[in-house]
C-alpha cells in the first residue's frame, strides 16, 4: 500500500494537484449550492415522513386538517426523498465527479446555478401542490404537471454540462463512474418523459398506465439513484485508500449487467395484479437477474477494500462508502428475492416494501452521497469538517435508524402479510398487531433526523467563514469540536476591536 | 470516440428495449380489449360521470390510493377473495375506464375494488369517512370530517342527516355529506368488479 | 495530531501538529487538494472463469422461468401457466371450517365472539334471528337489513349491507356456522337451500324488519329444497 501511495504521489503530483484546485474552485458555487439544497429537502422529507409515520399508529395526530392528512403528506414525504434529496445531491455529485474525471472546469455555472434555483424552486411548487390536494395521483409522479418544467428544463442543462465535460475530457480513458455517469444523463430524461406521456399525459390508460407507472417507479430507482450512488462509490473506495479499483472486466460486466436487466424489473411491483402474465414473468426474471451485477459490483469493491479495512476506523468518506456497498449488496440480494411470486404472496402490499425501500434509500443512496459530501465539502470549501463528534453521531445515526427501520418494517411486513393471507384473522386484528412495530419506526424516523440535524450544523459550519483553520482533515478518532472555534473566535475578537 | 459511441448507444439501447417491451407491446396488446355489454344493454366497465367522476377526483386528492388498493388477486393466491373482497380476480378490462389508474401497492387498509359491493350502505360511508373510530373502533384510518356539515346537539338535524352512534362525538350529534362526501361516497358505491367477465376465471 | 490520522494518507505533506501549518501560502490554500490522492485506476484482475460460467447459469434459469411462467404472451392470459386453474380449484372443505373463514367478513361488525358491538351492531350469538326459521335467516343475509330490529331484548337501528356476491356454497356454510358457535345450538343449511331462498328473493332490495317479517309469514313455493342446482344466479355461476 505504501508502495502504491508512493508511486500515485510521484507520478501525478505536481500538475495534477493544481489542476484539482482548478477545477474544484469552477464548480465550487455550483456544487455547494446543489448539496446544501439537498440537504434542506432531506430534512423536509424526514419531518414529513415521520409526520406520516405518526400518524400511521395516532391518526388523531395532526388530524382532521386536510393539507396535512394522511395521503399528501406521505406523498410529500416520498416525492422530496427521491426528487428533493436524490435528485439535487445526485445531480451536484454527478457534476462534481464528472469535472474531477475529466479533469475541466465546470462548464456553465451561471446556468447551472440557475437551474438549481429553478429545480428546487419547482420541488416547493410540486409540493405545495400536492398539500394542496393537486396530486395527480400516480405514485412517484405525484408533483401536478405545472410543476414540471422547472424539473425538466434545469436538467436539461445538467444533461449538457455534463456532455461537454465528457467530450472535453483530457485523458482518453473513460473511468468506470463515469460510465455510470454517462448512464444516468441519457436513461434519466427518456425515463422522465415516457412515463410522463404514458400517465399524466394520458397516452395509455388503465393497466397499461399502471404498467408504466411501476416501469418508471422502478426505474427512478434503479436508473438514477443507484448508478449515481454506485459511481460514488467506485470513485470514493480507491480514492481514500490510493488503491486501484479490483478488476476492470468486473466494472465491465456489473455495468452492463445492470444496465440490461434493472430496466426490466419493475413490473414485479404489480405482482398477482390484474396484468397478463407475461409481463410480471419479466419483471421476476429481470429482478432475479440483478443477482449478477450486484455480486460482481460487490465483488469488486470487496476486493479493493480488502487489507484496508483498518481505514474504517478513522476516516468519515470510507466508513459512509463502505456502509453504503456494503447494503447497497444488502438490500439489493432482498429486493431480488423479493420479486418472486411466492415472496410476493406475503409480503406484496405490506409494510415490508417500505422497509426495503429505506434499506436501498436510506442505507446504500444516501451515505453514499453523504460521503460524497464528507469527502469533497473541505477541497471545496477549502475548510475542514468543524466538529468531529457530529461526524460520529450522524454515523451512527444513519446505520442505527436506517437498519431499526428495516428490520422491525420488513419483520413486520412478513407477519403481516401471513396474517392477511388468513381469512380468519379480523383485518382490523391485524392493524392493531402492527401498530408496535409503526412506533418503533418512528422512533427509527427520529434518530435518521438527529443524525442529519448533526450534519446539517457541521455543513453549515463548513460553508460559513470562521477564525480557526485546521491542516489536517477531520478524522473520526479526532477530539476536534466546533466549541474549539467559538472559542477561537472569541478570543480572535478583542484583538479586532 | 468509438468506445463513447458503444457506451452512448448501448445505454441508449437497453432503455429504449425496455420501453417497447414493457410500455408499448403491452398497450399495445390492450387495445384489442374493449367493454362487455351487459344484458341489460349497459357496457361494462361503465364510463364515470356526474358524482362517481368528480368523487374519483376527491380520492384522488386525498391519496387513499396510500393505504388503499384496487385489486382482488387470484383465488389460491393470497386471501383476497376468501377476505370477500371480491368474488373473482381483478382482470384488465375491469380498468378499462380507469385514468390515472388507481390500482395501488398498500394494504394498510382493505382491498376496495368491490367497496361498493360489499358496502352499499351510504350512512355507513358517511359515518366511517366522518370519524373511523364510530364503526371500526381501532382503526387507523385518518377522519375525513371536512366533507360533512357538523349538527350540533339541540340543533334541528335536516330530515336526511346522520345521526351519530351513541351519544355523538362531543357536541355533534348529526352529520350531513357536503358536496365532496356525496361525490366521494357516489364514486366508492361505484366501485364493483362483481361483474362476472369470462377472462377471470384463470 | 499525530500523522498516522489519514484520510489521504500523503506522508510528504502531512504536517505533524495544528499548529505546525507550513508556511508555503500554497500549501496553505490547498491542503486538502494536495494531500488527496491520485484520481481512481482500473486494476486488471481477471474474472475467474467459474464465476462466468455462474453468470450463465443464472441466464439460463431466467430464460427457464421465462419459458415457464409467462402464460399465453397475450392481454388476457393472466394466469402464469396454462394448467394453474387446476390448482386453483380448492380442495371441498367441511362447511364449519369454510363457515369460520367467510366469517371473517362478518367480524368487522358482528366481532370475532359473535356479540357484535353494543348499540350499532347486533349480537349473533343467542339472536333470535340466527336460531330461528331459517329461510328467514337466509333472506335477511342475501339481500341486507335496515331499520330498527329488536335482538335478544335490544335495539339496533342500522344498516348491514346484502352479501348476495357470496356463492351459495359460502352462504350456506357461514350460517351454518353462526348458528353452531358461541354457544348456539341449529341445524345446518346446505347450499341448495341457500339457492332456493335467493331465487325467491331476487330482486329485492334490503329488509325492513317488517317487510322480513311478512316474507317470513308468507309460505314458500313449492318444495323448495327440490329446486334445481342449475337454479343458481349468474353470481353463483362466475365461481
Ligand atoms: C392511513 C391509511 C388509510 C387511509 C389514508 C385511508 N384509509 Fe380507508 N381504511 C384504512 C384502514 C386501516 C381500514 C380498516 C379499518 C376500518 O374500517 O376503518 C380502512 C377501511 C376503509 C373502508 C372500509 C373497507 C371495508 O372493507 O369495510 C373504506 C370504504 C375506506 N377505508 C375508504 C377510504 C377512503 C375513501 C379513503 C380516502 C379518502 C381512505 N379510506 C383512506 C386505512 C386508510
Ligand atoms: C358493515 C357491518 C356488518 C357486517 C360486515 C355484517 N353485518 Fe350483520 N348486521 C349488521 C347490522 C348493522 C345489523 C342490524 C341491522 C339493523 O339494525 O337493521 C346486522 C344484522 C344481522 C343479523 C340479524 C340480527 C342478528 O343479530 O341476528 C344477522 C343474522 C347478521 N347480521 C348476519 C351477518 C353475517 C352472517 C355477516 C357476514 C356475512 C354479517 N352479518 C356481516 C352489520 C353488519
Amino acid at each position: 500500500m505504501v508502495a502504491d501511495t508512493k508511486a500515485g504521489v510521484v507520478k501525478g503530483a505536481p500538475s495534477d494537484y493544481e489542476f484539482r484546485v482548478e477545477v474544484d474552485r469552477s464548480s465550487k458555487q455550483v456544487i455547494v449550492l446543489y448539496w446544501a439544497a439537498a440537504l434542506f429537502w432531506l430534512t423536509v422529507a424526514s419531518i414529513a415522513g415521520i409526520i406520516s409515520s405518526i400518524k400511521l399508529h395516532n391518526p388523531g395526530f395532526l388530524g382532521g386538517i386536510e393539507w396535512l392528512t394522511f395521503g399528501r403528506v406521505r406523498a410529500v414525504h416520498w416525492d422530496t426523498a427521491i426528487y428533493g434529496f436524490g435528485g439535487v445531491a445526485a445531480s451536484g455529485t454527478l457534476l462534481w465527479l464528472q469535472a474531477r474525471l475529466c479533469q475541466v472546469r465546470m462548464p456553465y455555472t451561471k446556468l447551472l446555478i440557475a437551474g438549481g434555483l429553478v429545480f428546487n424552486v419547482g420541488i416547493l411548487v410540486g409540493v405545495v401542490g400536492i398539500l394542496m390536494g393537486q396530486s395527480t395521483g400516480v405514485e412517484t409522479l405525484e408533483f401536478p404537471l405545472y410543476a414540471m418544467p422547472f424539473l425538466v428544463v434545469p436538467y436539461v442543462f445538467i444533461v449538457i454540462a455534463n456532455f461537454t465535460m465528457y467530450f472535453k475530457k483530457k485523458s482518453s480513458h473513460t473511468y468506470v463512474s463515469q460510465w455510470y455517469l454517462m448512464a444516468v444523463t441519457v436513461w434519466f430524461p427518456v425515463l422522465v418523459l415516457s412515463a410522463e406521456a404514458c400517465t399524466n399525459l394520458g397516452a395509455v390508460d388503465g393497466v397499461a398506465q399502471a404498467i408504466a407507472n411501476w416501469w418508471y417507479g422502478h426505474n427512478v430507482v434503479g436508473l438514477f439513484a443507484t448508478p449515481t450512488g454506485i459511481a460514488a462509490a467506485y470513485y470514493l473506495i480507491p480514492k481514500v485508500i490510493g488503491k486501484p479499483i479490483h478488476s476492470y472486466h468486473l466494472s465491465l460486466l456489473g455495468f452492463w449487467s445492470n444496465a440490461i436487466f434493472y430496466n426490466w424489473a419493475g413490473t414485479h411491483h404489480l405482482t398477482g395484479g390484474p396484468l397478463p402474465a407475461w409481463t410480471i414473468t419479466l419483471g421476476v426474471v429481470g429482478s432475479m437477474m440483478m443477482f449478477i451485477p450486484v455480486i460482481t459490483i460487490g465483488i469488486n469493491h470487496h476486493m479493493t477494500m480488502l487489507g484496508s479495512f483498518h481505514l474504517l476506523k478513522t476516516s468519515p468518506t470510507l466508513r459512509f462508502a463502505v456502509m453504503g456497498s456494503m447494503l447497497y449488496t444488502v438490500s439489493s440480494f432482498q429486493g431480488a428475492l423479493e420479486a418472486l411470486r411466492s415472496h410476493q404472496e406475503i409480503t406484496h402490499f405490506t409494510h415490508y416494501t417500505i422497509g426495503h425501500v429505506h434499506l436501498g434509500m436510506y442505507g446504500f443512496f444516501a451515505p453514499l452521497m453523504f460521503a460524497m459530501m464528507y469527502y469533497a465539502m473541505p477541497r471545496l470549501m477549502n475548510r475542514e469538517w468543524s466538529s468531529a463528534r457530529l461526524i460520529r453521531i450522524h454515523f451512527w445515526c444513519t446505520l442505527v435508524g436506517t437498519l431499526l427501520y428495516g428490520g422491525a418494517m420488513c419483520y413486520a411486513g412478513i407477519r403481516q402479510g401471513m396474517m392477511m393471507n388468513d381469512p380468519s384473522i379480523p383485518f382490523l386484528n391485524i392493524v392493531q398487531w402492527t401498530i408496535p412495530f409503526l412506533m418503533s419506526r418512528t422512533l427509527a424516523g427520529l434518530i435518521l433526523l438527529s443524525g442529519t440535524v448533526a450534519f446539517l450544523i457541521n455543513f453549515v459550519r463548513i460553508v460559513t467563514p470562521h477564525k480557526l483553520t485546521w491542516a489536517t482533515p477531520t478524522m473520526l478518532d479526532s477530539d476536534r469540536d466546533w466549541k474549539q472555534i467559538l472559542e477561537a473566535e472569541k478570543e480572535a475578537k478583542p484583538q479586532h476591536e | 470516440m468509438s468506445r463513447t459511441f458503444v457506451l452512448a448507444f448501448g445505454i441508449l439501447l437497453t432503455i429504449l428495449s425496455s420501453v417497447t417491451g414493457l410500455v408499448i407491446i403491452p398497450n399495445w396488446q390492450f387495445q384489442a380489449l374493449k367493454p362487455v355489454v351487459k344484458a341489460d344493454g349497459r357496457r361494462y366497465p361503465e364510463a364515470y360521470f356526474g358524482d362517481s367522476a368528480k368523487g374519483r377526483g376527491v380520492y384522488i386528492s386525498q391519496g387513499c390510493i396510500y393505504c388503499h388498493t384496487q385489486q382482488v388477486r387470484m383465488k389460491g393466491y393470497g386471501a383476497d377473495i376468501r377476505r370477500g373482497w371480491g368474488t373473482r380476480r381483478s382482470v384488465p378490462r375491469d380498468y378499462l375506464e380507469d385514468r390515472p389508474h388507481q390500482l395501488g401497492t398498500m394494504r394498510t387498509g382493505p382491498d376496495l375494488a368491490s367497496i361498493g359491493a360489499r358496502q352499499p350502505s351510504e350512512s355507513w360511508h358517511a359515518l366511517h369517512l366522518y370519524d373511523p373510530q364510530l364503526t371500526s373502533a381501532g382503526s387507523v384510518m385518518p377522519r375525513y370530517n371536512y366533507f360533512f356539515d357538523e349538527v350540533k346537539r339541540g340543533q334541528m338535524p335536516p330530515a336526511d342527516a346522520i345521526r351519530l352512534p351513541g351519544n355523538g362525538r362531543g357536541d355533534v350529534t348529526h352529520i350531513l355529506p357536503n358536496e365532496r362526501g356525496r361525490q366521494l361516497i357516489a364514486y366508492l358505491k361505484r366501485l364493483n368488479q362483481s361483474f362476472p367477465l369470462p377472462e377471470a376465471n384463470q | 495530531m499525530s500523522s498516522i490520522h489519514n484520510d489521504d494518507p500523503n506522508p510528504n505533506q502531512e504536517p505533524t501538529h495544528e499548529a505546525d501549518v507550513p508556511p508555503d501560502p500554497i500549501f496553505v490554500i490547498h491542503r486538502a487538494a494536495m494531500r488527496e490522492m491520485d484520481e481512481p485506476r482500473d486494476g486488471a484482475e481477471p474474472t475467474p472463469v467459474s464465476y462466468i460460467l455462474l453468470c450463465f447459469a443464472a441466464l439460463m434459469w431466467g430464460g427457464w422461468y421465462i419459458g415457464t411462467y409467462a402464460g399465453t404472451w397475450s392481454a388476457d392470459g393472466l394466469a402464469e401457466r396454462a394448467t394453474a386453474g387446476a390448482a386453483i380449484t380448492a380442495p371441498a372443505q367441511n362447511p364449519m371450517e369454510l363457515g369460520k373463514e367467510v366469517f371473517g367478513v362478518c367480524v368487522q361488525c358482528h366481532q370475532e365472539n359473535g356479540r357484535g358491538v353494543p348499540e350499532n351492531y347486533p349480537p349473533l350469538a343467542g339472536s333470535e334471528y340466527v336460531l330461528g326459521d331459517k329461510r328467514k335467516l337466509a333472506a335477511l343475509v342475501l339481500r341486507g337489513l335496515g331499520g330498527d330490529v329488536t335482538v335478544a331484548g335490544k335495539h339496533f337501528n342500522s344498516q348491514m349491507p346484502a352479501w348476495d356476491n357470496r356463492d351459495d356454497e359460502e352462504i350456506a356454510a357461514v350460517l351454518t356456522y353462526i348458528r353452531n358457535s358461541w354457544g348456539n345450538k341449529a341445524d345446518p343449511l346446505s347450499k341448495e337451500f341457500v339457492a332456493a331462498v335467493r331465487k325467491e328473493t331476487e330482486g329485492k332490495g334490503e329488509w325492513r324488519p317488517a317487510s322480513l317479517d311478512a316474507f317470513a309469514a308468507t309460505p314458500p313455493p313449492a318444495a323448495p329444497v327440490a329446486a334445481p342446482p342449475t337454479a343458481a344466479t349468474p353470481q353463483a355461476q362466475t365461481k
